[in-house]
């Protein structure tokens, strides 16, 4: 991994959770980077560890094990112990619009929250103004949204004053956990442009988190794939999609519902979906999916698969290759 | 034409259905027309807000206290729904109509073993209202083996939150199928799955409905979900039935505006990116639109629109759609 | 962009929101009863000086001459033992409890509030001292406490008011903390974290706002409780004592007079039933307000 064209780069990050239970695995020794205006998907199911990924990486939670690294920065803590600048310059949407704008509050309010705390604004006329020009930027006229609150809006619109919120700092990345899951298809589209769009106009790079693999189709450049805390692969997107290796991304692609003969075509064929995610607690030993995986082999449930790259930029850790 | 042969299960006329709210009535359902015959498949599409939830609760009659049904009329093998005194409705809930939801953590109750609520649907709904303990506790085995979940013992004696998502909504399956019903109404039945358990859902009440002949109503607001098992498709936009069709003639050469404006949305597994979405948002039903509700958003509006809602107008056999564009003097 | 066009619109958006709260409110016709019922306290309260045609008899003045005398024209409670008009005490009565209820609320209510944001949002040995020694003052029966701490107090209003604060201030802290922890689990307070935002600030303008609906209700039902437990202190004798023509003292006092005197107990009673029943249904009221 070529560090100075990386935005992030993540290494052995490790993250488990205490609980009465045991001990949960969430994120276990991943490793990968995001480049420069890039948008890097991470593609995975519940329990897949890909939302603590993003925690982590923003400092919801600090790393059980591992560095984090950002423009060349050393940020593996929690977000309370991380200079100021650094949290100006990262930013998150989250899944559930409703919960992550707090209902007390006016839109104004909302947005308002990061100029204030980093002193990017002197008074209030200043705030109305460069909140206007944020909520045009999001695609929401200001007149009809400066004051509203959001049980007021439908499900689009908030996670467009996410965004506006997102990147009021003028960050350089931004990671986006399943930002449109809860959107309806038309609604969904219309965010998708925004964000694009922004990345374009403002240069940057995302960290794309989502369970939908048409979706990351369209939007990604380079995607990976989790399964129980460990990466199983991760490719440019046009070769993860055309060209699939691991058997856990075939099963995930070859479960995707389409539209279209073409896209069914493209679908991986003998691979069925079988089984269910264990349990976190006590991971598989091996390979994780070896459990579900129709091609398992006697080492793949004693040895964990390496990444290794098969073919120009393409990785997987799978016993097969 | 259709076969004389093939009879009507369900049929909706024209319902009209509101909520009463302190600002007013909330318009919802405005003249829905919907059909499923017998062994048919029909799918339903729309997102959310559109009534379809709505649509579905009347056909069982468990609408919200502030509800109105303001006319309209829902027939089952015969006979209207909307009249039925209260025996024929528990026998229509408990022997006809199946229904399953969308969320399965919801529809369990969460203090009761998974047996106790098996046989409890099971003596509900038999003819012999005090079967024996022993029939019971073996058709729920058969049941539970009949809707794959492994070990079925052990999920007899569980309760709720010790079994995964994709099982709960199994178990939501079996208890739909505890004995033979005509029709089966599944309310985005995977929507809060993963999309690998979502694909084995799927494929499981696919079978069962082969298996047992039913008739089913799928509602989504994703069109892939419905495709490869609806035989045709209705696209719903703001309590009103925007077009009919079969399922592949639908995806291939969608009429409505509506219905194009989504599948043009849906990203596609092959990329070449998606368009820009539908502009505006879903109506007010306090104070919905003139004409067709869905003219705000329309990119092919036209003048008659803004005024007059639009007929049914039937297209090429089997392909409704209700818009002005398609009407000819 | 229009300046004055945007404050037209914040103000608009305020009296929507104000109208809606009322709307619900207005749901149930209870909630109006008791608003009117505390509406009527709180007045007779406020211009009890003005509105009593006996405003000498609050004192410590003795008319022998007319005392004992039952409900009439122009005594409409009756008169005491003393020979007070007790129409005019009663008044006053309501100006004593109301004046306690609001000081130990004024005081309970701030400190209990914060000592649970605190203790919701600062996990560890800080949360465990605050809401274990909430826990101890919860635990013990709010009247048994009370008359505990006045026992060993002069009796005086100021010292049951003191009592009353001092068991009081736990149940708000252990209410906020409820509140406050589930909420401080919410995206919306991950995302103030992230950004950058003071600790305080996310206590007092993120979290807080969202409880003032739980508060304000449990304000608005807790008047009627700290009447109660004022009233049964100087019942016993350990509050207000006389001549103050406290609710509770009046009731005791025309105990030993009972039945044949009936009026000298009953009409303080059912004075401290009314406020009561006005702040409880208001209450309810205040409740709906809140819930979308």
């Amino acid at each position: 991994m070529e560090e100075k064209e990386s935005i992030l780069v993540v290494k052995n990050l490790t993250k488990h959770f205490k609980t009465s239970f045991g001990i949960v695995h969430a994120v276990d020794n991943i490793e990968f980077d995001v480049r420069f205006g890039e948008t890097f998907g991470l593609v995975g199911e519940s329990g897949s560890g890909k939302t603590t990924t993003g925690y982590v990486i923003m400092g919801i939670y600090t790393p059980t094990a591992g560095r984090i690294v950002f423009k060349g920065h050393d940020i593996s803590l929690h977000t309370v112990k991380r200079p100021k600048s650094i949290k100006k310059d990262m930013s998150m949407v989250f899944q559930d619009p409703a919960s992550s704008l707090n209902p007390s509050k006016t839109i104004r309010e909302i947005v308002g929250l990061p100029l204030k705390v980093h002193g990017m604004v002197n008074g209030s006329s200043e705030l109305d103004e460069k909140v206007a020009k944020l909520l045009e930027v999001a695609e929401l006229p200001p007149e009809r949204f400066m004051y509203r609150r959001p049980r007021d809006l439908g499900g689009g619109e908030k996670q467009a004053v996410a965004i506006a919120r997102a990147i009021a700092t003028n960050p350089s990345f931004v990671v986006l956990d399943e930002p449109t899951s809860a959107l309806d298809v038309s609604v969904q589209a219309k965010v998708i442009k925004t964000l694009m769009k922004l990345q374009q106009e403002l240069n940057l790079s995302y960290l794309f988190i989502t369970h939908d693999l048409s979706l990351m189709r369209n939007v990604a450049s380079r995607v990976a794939i989790m399964y129980l805390g460990r990466i199983c692969e991760y490719a440019p997107a046009a070769m993860f999609f055309q060209n699939p290796l691991h058997p856990y991304t075939k099963m995930l692609l070859s479960s995707v519902a389409v539209l279209t003969d073409k896209e069914e075509a493209l679908k991986p064929k003998g691979v069925k979906s079988i089984g269910e995610v264990p349990s976190a607690i006590n991971p598989p030993p091996g390979c994780r999916f070896h459990t579900r995986c129709a091609f398992a082999k006697n080492i793949c449930k004693v040895k964990e698969p390496e990444l290794a790259m098969i073919e120009s930029e393409h990785y997987v850790a799978c016993h097969l290759y | 034409m259709r076969p004389s042969l093939t009879e009507r299960l369900l049929e909706i006329k024209n319902l009209y259905v509101g909520y009463k709210t302190y600002m007013g009535t909330s318009k919802v359902l405005d003249g829905v027309y919907l059909s499923v015959d017998t062994g048919e498949k029909v799918g339903l599409i729309g997102e959310s807000g559109c009534g379809k939830t709505t649509t579905m609760k009347a056909i069982l009659r468990i609408l919200p206290t502030n509800a109105v049904l303001q006319s309209g009329e829902i027939s089952f093998g015969g006979k209207d729904i909307l009249k039925m005194g209260k025996s024929e409705l528990n026998e229509l809930r408990r022997k006809r109509i199946a229904m399953i939801f969308q969320d399965p953590t919801a529809a369990l109750n969460p203090v009761f073993k998974v047996e106790t609520q098996l046989a409890d649907i099971i003596k509900f709904s038999s003819a012999h209202e005090s079967e024996e303990t022993e029939e019971i506790r073996a058709k729920r085995i058969r049941l539970l083996k009949e809707v794959a979940l492994p070990d079925p013992e052990r999920v007899l004696d569980s309760y709720p939150f010790q079994l995964s998502g994709g099982m709960r909504q199994r178990v939501c399956i079996a208890t739909a199928l505890a004995t033979h019903r005509q029709l089966l109404i599944a309310d985005e039945p995977t929507t809060n799955l993963d999309v690998t358990i979502q694909d084995q859902v799927l494929r499981l009440i696919k079978d069962i409905v082969e298996k047992r002949k039913l008739s089913v109503i799928l509602i989504s607001h994703a069109l892939g979900a419905v495709r490869g098992f609806v035989d045709k498709v209705c696209t719903m936009y703001a309590g009103e039935i925007v077009e009919v069709a079969e399922t592949e003639k639908l995806f291939s050469d969608p009429l409505h505006p509506y219905t194009k404006g989504l599948l043009e949305s849906t990203p596609r597994l092959t990329g070449g990116g998606f368009s820009e979405g539908i502009m505006g948002r879903v109506p007010d039903y306090i104070n919905p639109p003139q004409g067709c509700r869905f003219h705000p958003r329309c990119n092919y509006s036209l003048d008659i629109c803004k005024k007059e809602k639009p007929p049914i107008i039937d297209s090429e056999g089997n392909h409704s759609v209700t818009c002005w564009l398609y009407y000819k003097k | 962009m229009n300046k004055s066009r945007l404050l037209r619109i914040k103000n608009s958006r305020k009296l929507e929101s104000a109208k809606r709260m009322w709307y619900r409110f207005l749901k149930s016709k209870l909630s109006i009863l008791g608003l009117v019922m505390a509406l009527v306290s709180i007045s007779t309260a406020l211009l009890a000086s003005l509105i009593t045609p006996h405003p000498e008899d609050v004192t410590k003045v003795t008319h022998f001459e007319r005392k004992l005398l039952p409900p009439n024209l122009e005594y409409p409670f009756g008169t005491d033992d003393f020979g007070r008009d007790i129409f005019s005490r009663t008044i006053f009565g309501f100006q004593y409890s109301l004046m306690m209820a609001g000081v130990v609320l004024v005081l309970v209510v701030p400190i209990g509030v914060v000592l649970g944001l605190i203790a919701a949002t600062r996990k560890g040995l800080i949360e465990t001292v605050i809401m274990r020694i909430a826990d101890i003052f919860i635990a013990v029966p709010a009247l048994v406490l009370a008359l505990a701490i006045c026992s060993v107090l002069t009796p005086s209003v100021f010292n049951a008011m003191m009592a009353v604060s001092l068991m009081w201030w736990p149940w708000y802290a252990r209410l906020t903390y409820n509140v406050a922890s589930s909420l401080k689990n919410e995206y919306f307070v991950q995302a103030a974290e992230l950004i950058g935002a003071s600790s305080s600030h996310i206590m007092f303008s993120e979290i807080l706002p969202n409880c003032l609906g739980s508060i304000l209700t449990k304000v608005t039902l807790d008047v009627g409780w700290v009447i109660l437990i004022g009233s049964s202190l100087s019942f016993v004798g350990l509050g207000a004592q006389p001549p103050t023509p406290d609710l509770g003292t009046m009731v005791a006092g025309g105990g030993q007079y009972m039945p044949d005197y009936w009026w000298i107990s009953i009409f303080p009673a059912i004075a401290i039933a009314f406020i009561i029943m006005g702040f409880n249904l208001l209450g309810d009221g205040v409740r709906d307000m809140f819930t979308e």
